[in-house]
């Protein structure tokens, strides 16, 4: 993360030095093709550039803001979007961005700003009025992930650079035949004016290039710091599939901002994908939804949501188990009113990690076979192993939480659906009988007992010191 | 050579910049921990600013749910009176719970639901419950960052030398709440 941020910033001193070069470059171009005295167009361009380098970097927010048409936006007129924002900046350990608002009913959102101190958030009234809590903030996490790693800087540099010179060159392109001829003649003057011609078609192509370089890995890596900061990827995905789903295309978005919306606003104008600068959004959401630590769609979640998840993803209906309580409908509902999977056994043994998907590490301990998660630190045993550990080798068994560190570093306690690793049918939380205190998830087929980081060595250790 | 004198100068040196270093990480974690737990606090008092509201709000609708109502006020100064991360963990999650019920309750008096006032205050106690979640959440894992950097070598050689003293993670559940059987998903 740190050698993003660093890989930013150094990249964003690049595109600057870059940009004043092509611009110079432009200058001198004209120079030697239009001969003006003292060297004057060179002058003009390195002030241009420089100008446009120190606008870019103070001002380059506010730029961006007004040729999008963003408004500010006060806590009254839409408290659940600033709550929402404050929400992920606490979570993202930011300071609060400013929240601005674009009027228009197809839902987009791109984040700018020179440093997280200094950053803003747009999104479209569509935005709002489109989403579900849930998704809104998968996306305000995806647009601080971007702040947080310092894409805003870069993004909004090329956005004010690159776009001024897809502009000048614009502008040049139109005024180039009317040149007269210079100092030079003959061959070499068509040489130069071959090398000016040179220059101003490169210049919209190289921007071309730079705004493709600029998104694909940057959005991935927001996503998958967005799934980090919400600990809901499925939010995220599904924001993703309704933005992807709108038909409408963004007026206010142009050539220039494009590359900075969470998804291209430009996406339906056509042309080849090559030009397009946002990775597949396809591929954005099977990424999200391969995070399955919590499981598809709505898992229990820690933080709390005011609606039902509503939109949720798939497609198989949640039944009510018999053995629960029947929950009242509680708006400031966490775990309680959400449904879990019904039995939907697989065919073969997937040897899955119930709780983060990672493939289980087959090991034996006291000569009993058992699997843990090298990820998330849980152990998957067998009953019959389980019973034998417990009553000969307690302390080999609370080695176990050793073995299989917890490496993601998450609490994992009351997080996602669990299924079982050799049916696949969903687990049943349960205490153990050998120590009540202590709630597993207990495959209904018998296959075996699921142990959460920690648990085991809780369960043993109980059993070494006694009851 | 002229500069070879220096070598046995320079390891030394290098040896307590790289000290340094690793004190100041450990203290930049510590900081970064009590921010945490700044932001959680922000959040709690908030919520503790919303409450009285919320009660004024409700009272002429609920009537007749007096208990329910006392019982988020007596959470409410409970949570205020404790100190320390693991009690004050306890007393929020109670608190919590009376909260919880009491818009459980709400739901069965559609006048208050259509009250703009009622709806306005829940979305900010909905809201301030989200970011205390969330505040816990980077609270906990700034405490792990730290209390990593505590027992890893080296750097926690200069820990037990400087004294740095692990901090406690804040949990949602306490025992108490898990030794009942409940059904978890």
């Amino acid at each position: 993360m740190q050698r993003h941020i660093q890989s930013n910033k150094r990249w964003s001193v690049v595109l600057v030095l870059l940009c004043m070069g092509l611009l110079v470059a432009f200058g001198w171009a004209l120079d030697l093709y239009y001969g003006f005295p003292y060297h004057v167009s060179i002058l003009i361009a390195l002030g241009v550039a420089i100008v446009l380098a120190v606008t870019g970097y103070f001002g380059g927010d506010d730029v961006v803001l007004s040729l999008s048409r963003a408004r500010p936006l006060s806590h009254d007129e839409n408290p659940r979007l600033d709550n929402v924002v404050e929400e992920m900046a606490i979570a993202a350990g930011l300071p609060k961005p400013r929240v601005f608002v674009i009027e228009d009913p197809s839902p987009n959102a791109f984040a700018t700003g020179r440093n997280p101190r200094e950053a803003t958030i747009a999104v479209t009234t569509g935005l709002l009025t489109k989403l579900n809590r849930d998704e809104l903030q998968g996306v305000i996490a995806h647009e601080l992930a971007h702040v947080r790693n310092y894409d805003t800087l870069f993004m909004t540099l090329i956005a004010v650079m690159v776009g001024t010179i897809a502009l000048l060159s614009d502008a040049i392109w139109r005024t180039r035949w009317r040149g007269r001829g210079g100092r030079v003649g003959g061959q070499a003057q068509a040489l130069l004016m071959l090398v000016a011609l040179v220059l101003i078609l490169l210049s919209p192509i190289a921007a071309k290039l730079i705004q493709l370089a600029a998104s694909r890995r940057r959005e991935y890596l927001a996503d998958a710091s967005a799934a980090l900061i919400t600990r809901y990827p499925a939010g995220l995905a599904s924001a993703l599939q309704k933005i992807a789903a709108d038909p409408a295309d963004l007026v206010s978005a142009n050539r220039a901002t494009q590359h900075m919306y969470i998804v291209n606003p430009l996406r339906h104008e056509g042309g080849s994908s090559l030009w397009s600068t946002h990775p597949p959004i396809e591929e954005r959401i099977a990424r999200l939804r391969r995070m399955a630590y919590l499981g598809e769609g709505e898992g229990a979640r820690g933080p709390l949501t005011a609606e039902p998840p509503s939109a949720a993803p798939p497609a198989a209906t949640p039944t009510p188990l018999s053995d629960v309580p029947a929950t009242p409908p509680l708006p400031l509902t966490a775990a309680a009113a959400l449904p879990m999977t019904p039995p939907a056994p697989k065919t073969a043994d997937t040897n899955a990690c119930p709780r983060c998907q990672e493939p289980l590490a087959k090991g034996r301990t006291a000569g009993q076979e058992v699997r843990g998660c090298r990820a998330c630190g849980g152990i998957f045993l067998g009953e019959a192993a389980l019973a034998d550990l417990l009553a000969r080798a307690p302390k080999r068994l609370a080695d176990l939480d050793r073995r299989y560190p917890n490496r993601l570093g998450m609490d994992w306690q009351n997080l996602g659906d669990k299924t079982c690793p050799v049916c696949g049918t969903a687990l049943r939380a349960q205490p153990l009988p050998q120590h009540p205190r202590t709630i597993v998830d207990r495959c209904p087929h018998g296959h075996g007992v699921w142990f959460d980081d920690q648990e085991v060595a809780r369960v043993a250790d109980a059993r070494v010191s006694g009851p | 050579m002229p500069w070879t004198w220096l070598i046995p100068l320079a390891i030394p040196v290098l040896l307590v910049l790289w000290f340094v270093g690793i004190y100041n990480s450990l203290v930049r974690r510590r900081v970064q921990v009590q921010n945490a737990w700044a932001q959680i606090d922000v959040q709690l008092k908030r919520r503790y600013d919303l409450i009285p509201n919320l009660i004024e709000t409700v009272k002429g609708y609920m009537a007749h749910e007096r208990t329910v109502l006392e019982n988020v006020t007596k959470a409410r100064q409970q949570a205020i009176d404790v100190s320390g991360v693991a009690d004050q963990a306890q007393a929020e999650n109670i608190l919590t719970g009376a909260l919880r019920q009491l818009f459980a309750v709400a739901e069965n008096y559609p006048d208050l639901k259509a009250n703009q006032n009622f709806l306005q205050l829940q979305e900010e106690l909905t809201s301030t419950e989200n970011k205390i979640a969330f505040a816990r959440q980077f609270y906990n894992d700034a405490v792990q960052d730290y209390n990593t950097g505590l027992q890893v070598f080296p750097s926690s050689l200069v820990a037990s030398m400087f004294g740095f003293r692990s901090k406690p993670f804040f949990e949602l559940e306490d025992a108490a709440q898990r030794e009942a059987p409940q059904v978890r998903f």
